[in-house]
C-alpha cells in the first residue's frame, strides 16, 4: 500500500515538473502596446478593487485575436491568504461593450506571474486598436496595521502595490489613481510631484514607456474604521416546489471578521460607552439585507436557535432583513449563522414551451448571490433543488467561472429522489450580487403526481394489512 | 357525556367508538397544543439545564452507533476526572427520540433532531392521556376514564415537567408509569402471563428511562402484600406477580446503569421479598390442599417462623456485610426533611428538592385536589383488588409530595384519576333523567336490559324491590350540575393561566417588557454561551457553579469542570472553593485544573435574582463542607449576620473572587448618583462617589467576555507570569509604568509569595 502511494507520487511530481519546466519559460509574444492605461484602486472596501482602461495597439505583422492579462501569482488560488475574486474584461470595440471570454492560461515562475488568456471579440488586424476595460478585486491583500488595536481606536488598513500597472506588454503611457475612504491617506509613498494629492485620491504618474513586467513598490497606509467582512464558506440553496408554488431560500454563512484584532480583552462598557456617542468601529454590529420583492416568513437562526437580536421588515415592495448576530464581531472574531425565507415562485419561474406529452420546459432565473454588503466570500456553494423527477437541461450564469456538480437527495417523502445542481464558486465579492443564474429544465405533470400516488397507496397498504392481520386468530386454543 | 348509553337510540349508541375516538384526540390535541406556549412564545428551543445534557447525548447517539452511546466516556466534563456517561445515565429518553428520528429520515422527511426532542414530551403526553382513560376506565368506567384524560392531559402538577422543550426524562416516564400500572391492573384482573409480561416490558422501558421507576418496583409489590394481608390471594395475582418480577427484573438489570442494583440495593428488597412470600403462600395453598388440617397448622406454624426470621436475618446480615447496599442518600432524604440540609448540601441547594408548601397542592391540580379525597373514599366503598392498589398510590404519592416539590409529578395521575371518580360519580347521580314515576314502565326496562352498561341505571331497574335513593329534584340537579360546570370551567381557566404564566419559561431565554409595553427578549446567555462556542479553542475549559455545567456543554460546546450531574461533591465543592477565596488562594487552583475561562452569572445590573451571588452561599457551604479550616460561612457575614454587598460587607466578602468577578468595573457604569445592585437593592462602593472606596482589582484573571445585560460574566485566566512575579506585582509594575514611572508599590502579598509560586511550577 504504502509503496503504492509512494510510486503515485513519484509520478505525480514527475508530472508536476514537466508541467513546470514547460510553463516557467513561457512569455507572451509582444505583438501588443498598451498606448494609454489609467489603473485605479479602489481602496473604499474591505477589499482590494483595482479597476483599468486601456487601449491596446496590435505592432505585429498578423492579425491577433488572443490577448493576455498577467496577475502576480501569489493571489491567485486558495494557498495563500489573500487570493484574487473578479476577472472580468469587457472590449468597446463594439456597441454595446461586450464581456471577453478569459481562460487561465500558463504561469511563470520565474516573474511570478500568473497568465490569463483573453479571447478578443473579433481578430484585430496589425495596427489596429482596441479599448479594453478590465476589474479584479483581491481578498485579504489589505493588512491592518497595527495588527492590534483598542478597543475605541481607529483601525489602519495598509495597502502594498505597485505603481506601475503588471503588464506582459510595454506601456506607452499610464497613470494610476489611489481612492480612499473618507479620512484620506495618512502615509503614503512619495517621489518628487508624484502623487498629486486631493480629498481622497492619490494620483501617481504618468509614466511613459514602461517595459514588459515592470513594478515599483509603493505603499499607503489610510485610516479605515470599519470591519472586514469576510466569508470564509456559504452554503446557498434554493428549493423549488412546483406543488407549493414556492421558492424556498437557505443560506447558511461562516463569517470572521479580519480587521484588526483587540490587543486587550473587550470591554462592555466601553462598547456601550462609544455605542451611545455613535462612533465608528471595526466590530460587526450587523447588515441590512435587502431581499427581492415578496420575500416572506424569514428567518434568522444560529446552532443554537433563534438570533433574537436580529429583525425583519416585512415591506411587500423593499423587504429588509435587519440582521444582527448575537454579539459585536470583533477582528479575530468568528460567527456562523442561517438565514432563509420564502417567495412566490412565479415570480422567477417561466415556462418555456409546453408539450403535448405533458413535460414541460420552464427556466428559473434567480440571482446567484443575496447577502450582506461589502464582504468578500472565500467559497460559496449555490445548489438549486429541482422538484422530483425534473432533469436538468441548461445552467447559465453572467458569472461564468464556477463548477457545477450533480446529485439526488431524498427530502420530504421522496422516493426517487430530487435534482440537485450545485455550484461551488471560489473568490467571490458582494459585487457579484448582480449576476443571475438560469437553470431551464423540464418537468411533466405526471411527475408531480408520482409522490401523492406513492403515499396513498403506502397509507391503503397499511390499512389492508391492518385489516387482514386484525382478522388472523392467532389464540392457541378456544 | 357519562349517560349517553341510557338516553340514545340503538344507532347512535354504534355511533359512540366514533364519538370516544374524536373525544380523545380532542383531549391529546388539547393536551399537546397547552404546551406550546413557549413554543408560540419564544421559540422551539432546550429548556432549563438537564434537557441540555439530554439533548447534548441525543445528538451523540444521533451521530454515534448504539454501542459507542453506552460506552461513552465523555472527557469534557467534570474536567480533568470525566464522566462514564453511557454508564450513568437512563438511556431511554435518548433512545426514544433517536429512534423517531431515525424513522422520520427513512421516510425522508427532513427533521432537525432538536425539534424531535422539543415536541417529544407534548406528543408523550396526549399519549398520557390515552392511557389514563385507559387505567382509569378499568377503575370505574369509560365516562371516568375520559374525565381522567382530560384532567391529566391539562393538569399543572404534570405540565410542569412536560412542555415542550422541557427534554427531561419525565417527559416520557409519566406515560410509562401510568401505562406500566395499567398493564399491572390488566395483568392482575385476568391472571394472565401474558399481560405480567406486557408490564415487564414496559417497566423495562421505564426503567431505562427514569430513575423514579423505584416508585413502581416498590408500589407493586406492596399492592400484592396488601392483597395477602386482606386474604386476597388468588392464583391471577400469583401469575401477574411472578412473571411481572421475574421477567421485569431481568430486564432491568441490562441497563448499565442499573445493573446488579435489583439484588443488591435496599430499595429493591421488598419487590424481591414480597416474590419470595407470594412463592410461600401459594406453596403453603398447595400443600393445604393435600394434608389435613392439623398437620398442615403445625407446618405453618414452623415454616413461617423459621423463614421469617432467617429471611429477616439474611437482609440485614447482607447489608451490613456490604452486599446489599443500604439505602442512599436520596431516599434518606425522603423520610427524613431535614436529612440532607445536614448531610449532603448539594441535594438541600436544589429548590426543587425543597418540602412542598400546601399552597403549591392548589396551584398545581386546582379542584381536583379536594375531589382526590373524595374519590379514594368512593373507591374504599368498592375495594376491587384494583382499587386497592390505586389507594396505596394515593397514599403514598401524597406522601411523597409533601416530602419533595418534584414529586408533585408522581402525585398528579393519581389526583387526576380519584378526581375523574368522583365527578364521574357525581355526573352519574345528577344527570340521570329518569325519575321514580316514569321509571316502572316495560320498554324503558327492556331498553336498560340491552344496554346493561350503566350502573345507575341497573339501580333504577330495581326500584321495585329496593328502597327509593336519589336525586330526583330538578333544582338540586341544575344547581349541583351548574357549579361543578362553573368549577370545570375555573379549572381549565386556571390551568391555561398556570401553565401560560408559571411553567413555559425555558429560563434560558428570558421575556421582558420594555417602557413602551412591548416584548423584549434578554437573550444574554445564548449571547455569551455562542460567543464561547465561537472564539475559543476547542478544548478550553471553562470553570462555572455547577449550575451551568450542562448549558455550558450543549450551547457552547466546551469542556467544563462540575455540572448538573453532581457525582463528585469534592470536585463541586473545589470549584465553590475557588469562587470564595481570595485570588492568591484560587489562582493555584485554577491553574491545576488547567482553567481557561471563568464564567459567572450576574443579574445585579437588570434585577436578573437567580444570579451567583445569590447562590454564594450554596458554593461557600459546600466548599466549607471539604474545608472548614479555609472556608467558613460565618465570614461572609458582616457581625449582624446579615448578607451584604454594599460598603458594609465583610473583607472575606469583598476580595472572594466570586464578589471581585461580578462587580469589576460594575461601578463605572453609573456616573454620579453610584451604583445600585437591583437584585439584593444595595449601594455598591464606587470611587466616583465615595473617596475610600478602591475600584475592584483582577490580578490574575482578565475580562474577556460580558454580555449586553452584563448577566452573564467571562474572565480569561492570565497565564504565569513571564518574569516570574505574582500577578499581583506585575499589575503593579504595569501600572506604575503608565502613570509616568511613578513609585511602585506592590501590595502586601501576606507571606504566602514564594511558597505558592513554587507550588505553581510544579
Amino acid at each position: 500500500m504504502a509503496s503504492m502511494i509512494y510510486k503515485t507520487l513519484q509520478l505525480y511530481l514527475l508530472l508536476l515538473l514537466v508541467v513546470r519546466s514547460e510553463a516557467a519559460a513561457f512569455v507572451p509574444s509582444s505583438a501588443f502596446q498598451i498606448q494609454n492605461l489609467f489603473r485605479t484602486v479602489d481602496l473604499t472596501k474591505s477589499y482590494l478593487r483595482e479597476s483599468a482602461s486601456f487601449i491596446i495597439e496590435n505592432i505585429s505583422e498578423e492579425p491577433q485575436n488572443e490577448y493576455y492579462v498577467a496577475v502576480p501569482s501569489e493571489i491567485v488560488g486558495n494557498a495563500t491568504d489573500s487570493h484574487l475574486a473578479i476577472m472580468e474584461v469587457k472590449e468597446k470595440r463594439v456597441d454595446p461593450a461586450v464581456s471577453l471570454v478569459v481562460e487561465v492560461g500558463p504561469s511563470n515562475t520565474d516573474l511570478g506571474v500568473q497568465f490569463y488568456k483573453v479571447q478578443l471579440s473579433k481578430p484585430l488586424t496589425a495596427g489596429e486598436t482596441s479599448t479594453i476595460q478590465m476589474a479584479t478585486a483581491t481578498i485579504g491583500a489589505l493588512e491592518a496595521q497595527p495588527k492590534l488595536i483598542k478597543q475605541p481606536e481607529a483601525q489602519n488598513l495598509l495597502w502594498t502595490g505597485s505603481k506601475l500597472a503588471l503588464s506582459p506588454y510595454k506601456v506607452a503611457r499610464q497613470r494610476t489613481k489611489v481612492k480612499l475612504p473618507d479620512r484620506g491617506a495618512n502615509a503614503y509613498s512619495k517621489a518628487k510631484n508624484d502623487p498629486q494629492v486631493e480629498d481622497t485620491t492619490l494620483t501617481y504618474g504618468p509614466y511613459v514607456d514602461s517595459e514588459p513586467f515592470a513594478t515599483e513598490t509603493i505603499q499607503v497606509r489610510y485610516e479605515y474604521h470599519f470591519p472586514v467582512v469576510e466569508i470564509t464558506k456559504l452554503e446557498r440553496e434554493l428549493w423549488v416546489s412546483h406543488s407549493g408554488g414556492n421558492l424556498a431560500t437557505e443560506e447558511r454563512y461562516w463569517m470572521t471578521n479580519s480587521a484588526a484584532k483587540l490587543s486587550e480583552a473587550f470591554s462592555r462598557l466601553r462598547w456601550q460607552a462609544s455605542g451611545m456617542a455613535g462612533e465608528r468601529s471595526t466590530a460587526i454590529k450587523g447588515f441590512l439585507i435587502r431581499l427581492r420583492p415578496g420575500a416572506r416568513d424569514v428567518y434568522f437562526t444560529d446552532e443554537i436557535g433563534n438570533v433574537s437580536t436580529s429583525n425583519f421588515r416585512a415591506d411587500i415592495r423593499d423587504p429588509v432583513l435587519d440582521f444582527r448576530p448575537r454579539y459585536p464581531i470583533f477582528g479575530g472574531w468568528n460567527y456562523s449563522f442561517t438565514l432563509g425565507w420564502n417567495h412566490d415562485l412565479g415570480r422567477s419561474l417561466r415556462v418555456l414551451s409546453s408539450e403535448d406529452s405533458g413535460s414541460d420546459t420552464y427556466m428559473l432565473r434567480v440571482p446567484l448571490l443575496e447577502g450582506p454588503d461589502n464582504a468578500a466570500y472565500d467559497v460559496a456553494e449555490v445548489s438549486i433543488i429541482l422538484p422530483e423527477g425534473a432533469n436538468v437541461v441548461d445552467i447559465f450564469s453572467t458569472y461564468g467561472d464556477f463548477t457545477k456538480e450533480e446529485s439526488l437527495l431524498k427530502s420530504h417523502l421522496d422516493t426517487i429522489g430530487r435534482t440537485v445542481v450545485k455550484l461551488t464558486l471560489n473568490n467571490i465579492v458582494d459585487e457579484h450580487r448582480r449576476n443571475e443564474l438560469y437553470i431551464t429544465y423540464t418537468y411533466s405533470s405526471a411527475s408531480s403526481l408520482h409522490k401523492p400516488i406513492i403515499v396513498s397507496a403506502a397509507i391503503a397498504a397499511i390499512f389492508f394489512a391492518w385489516i387482514i392481520l386484525g382478522r388472523i386468530d392467532v389464540s392457541i386454543s378456544k | 357525556m357519562v349517560l349517553l348509553p341510557s338516553s340514545v337510540p340503538q344507532s347512535a349508541a354504534q355511533a359512540l367508538p366514533l364519538l370516544k375516538t374524536v373525544i380523545l384526540l380532542t383531549i391529546a390535541g388539547a393536551a399537546i397544543a397547552s404546551r406550546l406556549f413557549s413554543v408560540a412564545r419564544f421559540e422551539s428551543i432546550i429548556h432549563e439545564f438537564d434537557p441540555w445534557f439530554n439533548f447534548r447525548a441525543t445528538k451523540y447517539l444521533v451521530s454515534h452507533d448504539f454501542y459507542s452511546f453506552l460506552d461513552w466516556f465523555d472527557d469534557r466534563t467534570w474536567y480533568p476526572l470525566g464522566r462514564v456517561t453511557g454508564g450513568t445515565l437512563y438511556p431511554g429518553l435518548m433512545v426514544t427520540s433517536a429512534l423517531i428520528f431515525h424513522t422520520l429520515k427513512a421516510l425522508t422527511l427532513p427533521v432537525d433532531i432538536r425539534n424531535v426532542c422539543v415536541m417529544l414530551a407534548p406528543v408523550f403526553s396526549g399519549l398520557t392521556a390515552y392511557v389514563t382513560y385507559l387505567f382509569t376506565t378499568e377503575m370505574k368506567d369509560e365516562g371516568a376514564g375520559l374525565l381522567a384524560a382530560a384532567f391529566i392531559g391539562i393538569a399543572p402538577g404534570y405540565i410542569s415537567r412536560s412542555v415542550a422543550g422541557s427534554y427531561d426524562n419525565e417527559a416520557i416516564a409519566i406515560f410509562l408509569l401510568m401505562l406500566t400500572f395499567y398493564l399491572w391492573i390488566k395483568a392482575l384482573k385476568l391472571g394472565s402471563a401474558f399481560w405480567g409480561a406486557l408490564t415487564a416490558l414496559f417497566y423495562f422501558y421505564m426503567v431505562a428511562a427514569w430513575g423514579g421507576y423505584v416508585f413502581i418496583t416498590n408500589i407493586i409489590p406492596l399492592h400484592a402484600l396488601v392483597l395477602i394481608i386482606m386474604g386476597r390471594y388468588s392464583n391471577r395475582l400469583y401469575v401477574a406477580y411472578s412473571s411481572w418480577y421475574s421477567l421485569g427484573t431481568l430486564a432491568s438489570m441490562q441497563i448499565p446503569f442499573v445493573g446488579f442494583l435489583p439484588i443488591r440495593s435496599s430499595e429493591h428488597m421488598g419487590a424481591l421479598g414480597v416474590f419470595g412470600l407470594l412463592q410461600l403462600v401459594g406453596f403453603s395453598l398447595y400443600i393445604r390442599a393435600r394434608l389435613p388440617s392439623s398437620q398442615f397448622k403445625v407446618l405453618i406454624m414452623v415454616a413461617t417462623i423459621g423463614l421469617l426470621s432467617f429471611g429477616v436475618l439474611a437482609i440485614v446480615g447482607l447489608t451490613f456485610t456490604g452486599v446489599i447496599a443500604p439505602w442512599t442518600g436520596r431516599f434518606y432524604s425522603l423520610w427524613d426533611t431535614g436529612y440532607a440540609k445536614i448531610h449532603i448540601p448539594i441535594i438541600a441547594s436544589v429548590s426543587e428538592h425543597q418540602p412542598t408548601a400546601w399552597p403549591s397542592f392548589l396551584f398545581d391540580t386546582h379542584m381536583l385536589i379536594w375531589l382526590f379525597p373524595a374519590g379514594v373514599y368512593l373507591l374504599f366503598q368498592k375495594l376491587r383488588d384494583e382499587h386497592v392498589f390505586v389507594i396505596i398510590y394515593a397514599i403514598l404519592g401524597s406522601y411523597f409530595a409533601g416530602v419533595m416539590v418534584r414529586l408533585m409529578l408522581t402525585l398528579t395521575p393519581v389526583v387526576c384519576v380519584c378526581g375523574a371518580v368522583a365527578l364521574s360519580t357525581i355526573f352519574d347521580q345528577y344527570t340521570n333523567l329518569a325519575t321514580p314515576e316514569t321509571s316502572g314502565e316495560d320498554s324503558r326496562d327492556g331498553e336498560s336490559n340491552k344496554e346493561e352498561s350503566s350502573s345507575s341505571l341497573l339501580n333504577i331497574s330495581g326500584l321495585a324491590r329496593a328502597p327509593i335513593v336519589g336525586i330526583f329534584s330538578p333544582w338540586s340537579r341544575v344547581v349541583v350540575m351548574g357549579s361543578f360546570l362553573v368549577y370545570l370551567c375555573m379549572f381549565v381557566q386556571h390551568c391555561t393561566w398556570v401553565t401560560s404564566n408559571a411553567y413555559s419559561s425555558p429560563s434560558v431565554v428570558l421575556a421582558s417588557q420594555l417602557p413602551d409595553g412591548s416584548a423584549h427578549i434578554i437573550d444574554d446567555f445564548r449571547e455569551a454561551y455562542y460567543w464561547l462556542r465561537k472564539n475559543t479553542p476547542e478544548d478550553a475549559k471553562i470553570m462555572s457553579w455547577w449550575d451551568y455545567g450542562y448549558q455550558i456543554g450543549g450551547m457552547a460546546d466546551r469542556t467544563t469542570l462540575v455540572d448538573n450531574n453532581t457525582w463528585n461533591n469534592t470536585h463541586i465543592a473545589t470549584v465553590g472553593k475557588a469562587m470564595s477565596s481570595r485570588e492568591e488562594v484560587s489562582y493555584p487552583i485554577l491553574r491545576k485544573h488547567d482553567v481557561d475561562y471563568i464564567l459567572v452569572i450576574f443579574g445585579g445590573l437588570i434585577g436578573y435574582s437567580g444570579d451567583d451571588m445569590n447562590k454564594f452561599l450554596w458554593m461557600v457551604r459546600i466548599a466549607e463542607g471539604i474545608w472548614p479550616e479555609e472556608v467558613q460561612e460565618r465570614n461572609f457575614f458582616t457581625p449582624r449576620g446579615e448578607y451584604r454587598v454594599d460598603e458594609q460587607a465583610t473583607p472575606t466578602m469583598r476580595n472572594s473572587m466570586m464578589y471581585k468577578m461580578c462587580y469589576y468595573r460594575f461601578t463605572e457604569l453609573f456616573g454620579r448618583q453610584g451604583a445600585v445592585d437591583r437584585v439584593r437593592n444595595q449601594r455598591i462602593p464606587s470611587p466616583t462617589t465615595d473617596s475610600s472606596a478602591t475600584p475592584i482589582q483582577l490580578n490574575t484573571v482578565e475580562e474577556a467576555f460580558t454580555s449586553e445585560n452584563w448577566i452573564v460574566r467571562i474572565y480569561k485566566v492570565k497565564d504565569l507570569d513571564i518574569f516570574g512575579r505574582e500577578h499581583a506585582a506585575a499589575m503593579a509594575f504595569e501600572e506604575g509604568k503608565k502613570r509616568g514611572g511613578r513609585t511602585i508599590r506592590a501590595p502586601p502579598s501576606g507571606g504566602h509569595g514564594k511558597g505558592k509560586a513554587r507550588v505553581l511550577r510544579v
